[in-house]
């Protein structure tokens, strides 16, 4: 098991994507195995289930594969590729709402976070579940706004631009969703903690 | 009055996204007032909580099922995807085709109608062979007097005369 986060250079990132234009079929494996743990887990925390998140990421690699002739080499690749997986897994939480309970951390088999020291007397993992649970609860729109700002770090432009919507729209989501995330963790766990 | 303010800021600014007013606002105002601090730190602490999930953690299993699916992908691309050649043959043979037909089509347009000779439609045809049927029938019969009538009219004349001329509106 590995939790780095590669970033592979912008130059890089180009140099790949216009080998591939020329021929070289595999020249973007480089950057789809540097980007498929992050992608998979976005798309995880949105669709809360493993084989959902697999087939999720397994779509985005052909879309980007059937779309990488249009890609403008000005941006991002991994923006680009985590804007086509959100949407996917948006419409893919659409058709299978309802059918699928939340699960928890546990239940999916994750394993377990660093053992960190907390200030607040909760382990790493203890504090990873509960915010797991928390998300779980959360309107999926909320959700991936907060996935996006807090755990991929992109500004609200960005994700304005990913979403297709209005900067003032995320900031309004984020506030929304930041004091909904504050009262299930209360309601669940209580003020203290 | 300000705290009421402050509180609905704080979500924003607590996560970095509130305008500069409002984030000097918010700070001015929890350096003085204890109950708002409380709450704004609650919020940064449930940043430091939402950055747990932030690295991915995935078991070996899903790991490797994500390799083979890099693989399959690229796999499945490749098969899809002609070499650069035969795209390039392929293209240039599209292009081929199309001027062909717009040569064609151009060349069809461009030519002469040969001239066809007109022709009446059956029923006119009918009457006109008819008219001149009975134009010689007429000739014949009056023939029969004439000195010089020879065998041939003489026997058109009979064949005229035993004809069966019922359904002719004379």
């Amino acid at each position: 098991m590995s939790s780095e986060v590669v970033i592979v250079p912008q130059e890089l990132e180009k140099q790949l994507i216009e080998r591939f234009r020329s021929g070289d079929s595999y020249a973007l494996a480089t950057l789809f195995e540097s980007y498929s743990k992050r992608l998979f887990w976005v798309a995880f925390n949105i669709l809360r289930n493993y084989d959902d998140a697999l087939d999720a990421v397994q779509e985005t690699f052909i879309r980007i594969l059937n779309a990488i002739s249009r890609f403008d080499t000005s941006k991002r690749f991994y923006t680009w590729a985590c804007q086509i997986i959100i949407n996917l897994c948006v419409d893919k939480k659409r058709r299978i709402s309802g059918v699928r309970a939340a699960v928890s951390l546990e239940d999916v088999g994750l394993p377990p976070a660093r053992q960190d020291p907390s200030e607040d007397g909760l382990s790493q993992n203890e504090k990873r579940n509960r915010v797991f649970t928390v998300m779980g609860k959360m309107p999926e729109s909320y959700r991936t706004v907060l996935i996006l700002r807090e755990m991929e770090g992109l500004g609200c432009k960005e994700i304005s631009e990913m979403l297709a919507t209005t900067h003032a729209t995320i900031r309004w989501r984020l506030h929304r969703a930041r004091r909904l995330f504050r009262r299930i963790w209360e309601k669940e766990f209580g003020k203290e903690s | 009055m300000e705290c009421e303010r402050v509180r609905k800021l704080i979500p924003l600014v607590s996560g970095g996204d509130g305008e500069i007013e409002e984030t000097s606002l918010v700070e001015r105002h929890i350096s003085v007032c204890s109950s708002c601090n409380t709450l704004y730190q609650q919020y940064l602490s449930d940043r430091e909580a939402l950055k747990t999930l932030s690295s991915p953690s995935i078991p070996p299993s899903v790991e490797e099922k994500l390799k083979n699916l890099v693989e399959t992908s690229l796999i499945q691309q490749r098969k899809k995807r002609a070499p650069l050649t035969v795209r390039i043959i392929r293209k240039i043979t599209g292009v081929a085709l199309i001027v062909v037909a717009i040569l064609a089509f151009l060349f069809y347009m461009g030519r002469e109608e040969p001239l066809q000779e007109e022709k009446p439609p059956e029923g006119v045809v009918e009457r006109v062979e008819y008219k001149r049927m009975m134009n010689r029938a007429v000739e014949n019969a009056s023939i029969e007097e004439n000195e010089k009538t020879t065998p041939a009219k003489r026997e058109k004349c009979r064949l005229l005369d035993s004809a069966d001329t019922s359904h002719f509106d004379f």
